[in-house]
């Protein structure tokens, strides 16, 4: 008998079992076993699975088209027709249950004739160019043809049929061949099932069905957002990426890590020789379970974009001609500039900057570099601009600085609550996990002030959409947690066991004060008063309740206190700890929850042990054989402004561009000007790079091995798939800085650097690069109390100690709308582009997002005779800027909306530096602008381009060409 | 020293104050306060707080006055 084992167990999963092989159905969840005889092999299975599926189990592999692990049963190819003791007919198997003393039998003469007379009406009405085909050796009609044993057929090919069927290739990326298309509806199912966008349909009926893409349109025109579900579900070649076509097959495979979002999702990168034909989303990946969005999927090409620069350069000041150079002249020229600045200002005045777009192993070595050469704690990171206050906020109240949960665990939730998040367009592949779960029937809570695409998707609709004003964050979560306690909706057991008394105690006296009522806030967060005591019932009331949160929490001049007051409402409801529940922070970059882990800010070493501990502080000296300082550095913003005033005057920045994606650009500017040395490591010219006098050619993710850490602590493999175009990876570049400025590292491979991270750090000591291979990926903590890691957080406890409450005020943000900035401006991302678009700008995923615009509600529109596709001027007390207007209705009155995507778009030159009160992180997300119809961009786009254009000609004479008009 | 760095580290130590003050006893403000400043702050940064604190251009919130007895004033490396 074959014992029913299932990889897609969570145990099973963990120890890295392959799940590559399409089951056929998908997993059935009972925990009844029964007992099935096929084709005389008995095997237990979960009551429920199929008989497709409990045959596969068993290794016997029954012939399909229409059937995939990851979609419904659906039953329309009979392919997989077997014959079922008591059963009459032949039964499709994808769509039967199995039934305990079941017996089965899955060949016999009288069912291959049934099968070999199905595939002869299909092959009859598909085109019979296998040899010029492109999916020739990937295609599952060709593989079943065979499988049954198909030689002719008889019906010949002269009668109607769609062989002459249109293509559209509309879509960049891919294309649909109607001709070669089977209609078995599975890419119409995974649009519905996996994505949850229902752009596709089966369009007429009988012969004449056939695939649509919305109302008939192309894909281009349709709803359709390019995930590839379709593409990856398709049996033949009518759904085909382009590059195989223009290609051909890939002739191996290397699994790989995605270096855009937040969820990490594990990819397939199908190659010929070192070129990357297709990434396809790993069914084994647990953070992505097979899916994949535009961004991961198909925007890749940048790695091999011509504007790649790939050798050093050097220039003595910013308005100069770059020098093409050797690493060695770069690395000398840097280092010795560095040495110049600390020997003549001091060693506090270098730093560097850290991102969340390297991996763990090179953001571990940048803040080495720091604390142990530069001798100061002046490195800091992007996670600063984005979720700092995440850190913070949780590390107040849960004790640990990171999400609780897997992404997997939302299907588990019953009302889950997003505040400031949107993750069908900035974690798409989170988004549709979560659509899934709310099609089953979960209740959805949307804290936002924009009317997102969650609130009203296909088949499921918010419950509550609390729409309030930008910057209220704090006084809405209050006024929930003012609910919950007003009216004995409190887990008062969980707060008993879990939670720290005192901290509760004046926690409550705090929040019982009718100050935060939602009759009274409602003035504040402009929300209607019952809709958010009906939100808060819903949520404290739930058996499962779930928040996520994203940068429209913590962007904002209190971001910390809101994670603080996200943290106060899961413990305080006892939704913590377990599956379905949890704080989940969406973090914006691929390694932002990596970057943090690995001692990126100015106060901590790595796994967030502050540098004042000197036990700690003792660990790295003894490893780094070096003493270290016991003082924070700076921050980034300090750093500005300690460059704008003649304190700071040189910085390594890996990866990150902060001329573009940090606020008040104007003032980044100034302070990037001040410095006397800037060494920029990227793989492109960045806009950080136009002021930078060092540039180190940086590797992608494709060029490297290392690893990213997601939002769900998940530590993932990124494997080298080509060599790096500049030679080195940035691993080795760190180390060659180190080096030059007297210091050395010996590496041989990024997982001697993961080894070190291992050695020092308690909530990493049990990973390393072997048990990756073996497990897949890794949540951290792991270490001897937790050896194959920690998917669920504070099941038992908060990390060593209770949970505290936190108290969390609301305080009005100092960055007033008034007669003369009457709007509130809001940032954000879309789909289609990524951060400040240095990736996906350089794409086809131009095609959908070609500019940066700024939403405007009709009113709002129509009271400054502003039309769609106008330019609009938006001043801000920090500056000017122009976009094209798109009225939306999506805004509510008083309220405009842009992305930051572009660098001319300068949507930054008008983003103020309010920050976070804990954390300096910026207050993106509430900037009082007013909007004007303009007739041209403003004059610092004008002059930024002018800049721009200087730049780039510095570029080009990078070989000894002539010297630009300035 | 311009006056616009004095003035920044001023305005971020009275937000920190105006968002630690509430439904606690004023040493416990008083404490929180200057642990934060501590912990996060650079010693430049709270070196200029400190040189702030003893001119009367800048408008220190009450709470950062008394905190400032418990911030680590060091000098300069």
């Amino acid at each position: 008998m074959i014992n029913y084992y299932d990889p897609k167990t969570e145990s099973a999963a963990s120890q890295g079992a392959d799940l590559s092989k399409d089951l056929g159905t998908p997993i059935s969840k009972s925990s009844v076993q029964v007992s099935v005889q096929i084709d005389g092999v008995n095997i237990v299975v979960p009551e429920g699975t199929s008989v497709l599926r409990a045959a596969a189990i068993a290794d016997i592999n029954i012939p399909k088209l229409c059937a995939s692990d990851n979609l419904e049963a659906f039953g329309s190819c009979r392919l997989c027709a077997v014959e079922i003791e008591g059963m009459r007919g032949m039964p499709a198997s994808c769509t039967t249950p199995v039934r305990d003393g079941m017996k089965v039998q899955t060949q016999n003469a009288n069912i291959a004739k049934l099968r070999r007379n199905i595939m002869e009406l299909y092959i009859s009405d598909h085109p019979l160019d296998c040899l010029t085909c492109p999916a020739n050796g990937d295609c599952e009609l060709q593989d079943m043809s065979g499988a049954v044993g198909l030689r002719e057929v008889r019906y010949g090919f002269d009668g109607k049929n769609h062989l002459d069927g249109a293509t559209d290739s509309s879509n960049p990326y891919f294309s649909f061949d109607d001709s070669k298309c089977i209609v078995c509806s599975r890419c119409v199912r995974a649009c519905e099932e996996v994505q949850g966008t229902f752009a596709l349909t089966v369009d007429g009926r009988g012969f004449d069905s056939r695939i649509s893409a919305g109302q008939n349109q192309d894909f281009i025109d349709s709803d359709c957002v390019s995930c590839g579900a379709c593409v990856q579900a398709c049996p033949t070649a009518t759904l085909t990426e382009k590059s195989v076509i223009d290609n051909g097959q890939p002739d191996h495979s290397i699994v790989t890590t995605c270096a855009y979002c937040g969820v990490g999702c594990s990819f397939r990168a199908d190659m010929q020789g070192d070129k990357v034909l297709r990434m396809v989303p790993d069914k084994n990946g647990l953070a992505n379970q097979g899916h994949s969005c535009v961004k991961g999927r198909f925007a890749f090409g940048y790695a091999t974009h011509q504007d790649r620069i790939t050798s050093p350069m050097i220039r003595d000041n910013i308005e100069q001609d770059w020098r093409e150079v050797s690493w060695q002249e770069a690395l000398e020229f840097a280092g010795k500039r560095l040495t110049d600045i600390q020997d003549e200002y001091g060693r506090n005045s270098i730093g560097a900057i850290t991102s969340s777009r390297c991996t763990n192993e090179e953001t571990y070595l940048v803040q080495k570099l720091v604390r142990a050469v530069f001798q100061n704690n002046n490195v800091d990171t992007c996670a600063r601009v984005c979720h700092s206050p995440t850190g913070y906020g949780l590390k107040a109240t849960l004790n640990e600085s990171a999400g609780t949960q897997t992404f997997e665990s939302v299907m588990q939730s019953d009302v889950v609550l997003v505040i400031g998040a949107n993750p069908t367009d900035a974690h798409p592949v989170f988004g549709s996990l979560l659509k899934r779960r709310l099609r089953q029937g979960a209740k959805l809570i949307v804290a936002d002030p924009r009317s997102i695409d969650l609130i009203d998707s296909p088949h499921s609709k918010a419950q509550h959409h609390l729409k309030l004003r930008p910057g209220t964050n704090v006084a809405l979560i209050n006024a929930l947690a003012h609910v919950i306690v007003d009216e004995g909706l409190e887990d008062a057991d969980f707060i008993n066991r879990r939670c720290d008394d005192a901290s509760f105690q004046q926690w409550l006296q705090h929040i019982k004060d009718q100050r935060h009522s939602p009759e009274n806030t409602m003035a504040i967060t402009g929300v209607d008063a019952g809709e958010l005591r009906a939100a808060a019932r819903l949520y404290a009331t739930a058996n499962n309740g779930a928040i996520y949160y994203g940068l429209g929490v913590t962007e904002h001049s209190q971001g910390s206190s809101s994670v603080m007051a996200i943290a106060n409402l899961a413990m305080v409801t006892g939704n913590i700890g377990r599956e379905g529940v949890g704080v989940n922070p969406l973090r914006g970059q691929n390694n932002v929850q990596g970057s943090c882990d690995m001692g990126s800010f100015p106060h901590e070493l790595p796994g967030y042990r502050h540098v004042g501990e000197a036990s700690t502080r003792n660990l790295f000296e003894q490893e780094w054989q070096v003493s270290l300082d016991s003082e924070p550095g700076l921050r980034i913003p300090n750093m500005f402004e300690a460059a704008i005033h003649g304190d700071f005057k040189g910085l390594y920045c890996q990866g990150e561009d902060i001329a573009q994606s940090d606020p008040n650009t104007q003032h980044v500017q100034k302070a990037l000007s001040s410095m006397h040395c800037i060494i920029v490591q990227d793989i492109f010219l960045n806009e950080t790079a136009k002021y930078a006098h060092v540039f180190l050619p940086g590797s992608s993710f494709m060029e490297k091995n290392g690893t990213f850490t997601n939002a769900e602590r998940r530590i993932s493999r990124v494997r080298k798939l080509m060599p790096a175009l500049a030679g080195k990876e940035d691993w080795q570049v760190t180390v060659d800085l180190a080096k030059a400025l007297g210091y050395e590292m010996n590496y041989q491979h990024p997982s001697e650097i993961m080894d070190e991270i291992a050695r020092l750090t308690p909530t990493f000591s049990g990973v390393s690069y072997q048990k990756l291979e073996q497990l897949g990926s890794i949540q951290w903590p792991c270490n001897d109390q937790a050896p194959l890691g920690t998917p669920i957080m504070h099941t038992e406890n908060f990390v060593g100690e209770k949970g505290k409450f936190a108290i969390t005020e609301y305080v009005a943000t100092a960055e007033k709308a008034n007669k003369r900035f009457p709007l509130l401006l809001t940032t954000g991302r879309i789909l289609s582009q990524y951060n400040v678009g240095a990736q996906t700008r350089r794409t086809d995923n131009q095609v959908w997002h070609d500019q940066d615009v700024l939403e405007i509600h009709p009113n709002d529109a129509e009271d400054r005779g502003i039309n769609n596709g106008d330019w609009v001027g938006i001043a801000s007390r920090a500056g000017t800027t122009a976009l094209r207007a798109r009225i939306s209705q999506r805004m509510q009155p008083g309220v405009v909306y842009t992305t930051f995507h572009h660098p001319l778009s300068g949507a930054n030159v008008v983003t103020t530096e309010n920050s976070d009160w804990a954390t300096n992180c910026p207050e993106y997300k509430v900037t009082a602008v007013q909007a004007t119809r303009v007739d041209e961009p403003s004059q610092w786009q004008a002059e930024y381009e002018q800049f721009s254009q200087r730049q780039a000609q510095y570029l080009k004479n990078k070989n000894g060409g002539q010297i630009a008009e300035t | 020293m311009s006056d616009d760095r004095l003035k920044y580290v001023v305005d971020m130590a009275n937000q920190i104050a105006l968002n630690l003050l509430h439904g606690k006893e004023q040493q416990q403000c008083v404490t929180e306060i200057s642990h934060h400043i501590n912990r996060f702050w650079a010693p430049s940064m709270r070196a200029q707080l400190a040189e702030a604190a003893n001119n009367d251009n800048y408008q220190l919130e009450g709470m950062v006055i008394l905190a400032l007895r418990e911030i680590k004033i060091t000098a300069e490396n």
